[in-house]
């Protein structure tokens, strides 16, 4: 499938945020495949955002679904942009209507993915954020 | 009979014939992200371009074209692009390119015979050094293909 990779992923840090395992399961099968070798995971908004807070070197990037219980995932970006205004973060979610979208991106997401998704979309969203972060340019 | 430097994806030595009628897509209409290490080449493949009216996005790799085309609301027809450069190869980026602009046509230039193991649906190879005839003919030939399927978006549903 793959015909050649590239190290564009080798020294990424990413977190999972989703209350599936399932979900998180597929996630991180698709990172495996795209050459993340260190893949973190938590259960909802909380948990991520105690993970970062915690270890805040270990997360270059966040994945997060927006649908959790407890603290949901705009809970967390909110949470988060108030500290660390720069992480990529990544919001994968069912929820495609304008009012979402625009909402996330009020809030400061970096990318916003509906579901369902295919690995293409992910990984091209992936290598936006990681391009502009070497560059230099606003996430 | 009119011989392009090119071959058609799946093809040996394809010989486009003018009797064969294609649709030829207006070059002023549309929108070619061009994809190249080598700016002189990148920079001349825009200049000509531009001179018959055509939108030219340019990128240095294929990491510059997904982020210039990630920001890029409108239509893009056709990705014209490398094969070798540094980083990702012109054929992963062509099957990532098709992941998120469907649509666009894909055309690789290569100064190496005969294309790649990419599993994208590649329209079309093109030999350098680049006779820009030919180049233009495949060009208009591939776009006139699609030319009646633009769509129009919000940009916040492009965004997703």
């Amino acid at each position: 499938m793959i015909v050649d990779r590239d190290k564009a992923f080798s020294s990424l840090k990413v977190l999972i945020a989703d209350d599936q395992s399932d979900a998180r399961a597929m996630l991180r099968a698709m990172l495996v495949d795209m050459g993340v070798t260190q893949i973190y995971e938590a259960k909802d908004g909380r948990e991520a955002m105690s993970f970062v807070d915690i270890a805040p070197e270990m997360t270059d990037m966040i994945i997060c679904d927006w649908n959790m219980p407890g603290m949901t995932g705009i809970d967390l970006l909110r949470q988060l942009r108030s500290v660390y205004p720069d992480t990529p973060f990544l919001m994968l979610t069912g929820r495609k209507d304008i009012e979402s979208i625009a909402e996330a991106k009020a809030v400061g997401v970096s990318a916003y993915i509906g579901k369902p998704f295919s690995p293409q979309q992910l990984e091209v969203k992936m290598r936006v954020l990681v391009h502009r972060q070497q560059m230099g340019q606003k996430i | 009979m009119v011989c392009i430097p090119a071959t058609v994806a799946g093809q040996d030595d394809v010989v486009v014939e003018e009797k064969n009628a294609p649709v030829l897509g207006a070059l002023d209409a549309c929108t070619i992200m061009v994809v190249d290490d080598e700016p002189d080449l990148r920079h001349s493949i825009r200049l000509y371009f531009e001179d018959m009216g055509t939108k030219v996005i340019e990128a240095s790799d294929g990491d510059d074209a997904l982020d210039k085309q990630d920001k890029y609301e409108g239509r893009i027809d056709l990705l014209l692009t490398d094969v070798r450069m540094p980083g990702m190869s012109g054929a992963r980026l062509a099957e990532l390119w098709q992941g998120v602009r469907p649509d666009s046509r894909i055309l690789l230039m290569s100064g190496y015979p005969k294309g790649t193991d990419s599993t994208a649906q590649i329209d079309a190879f093109l030999a350098k050094p680049i006779d820009y005839e030919g180049m233009t003919k495949l060009i208009r030939q591939l776009v006139g293909r699609h030319s009646n399927d633009s769509q129009q978006q919000t940009p916040l549903r492009n965004w997703v």
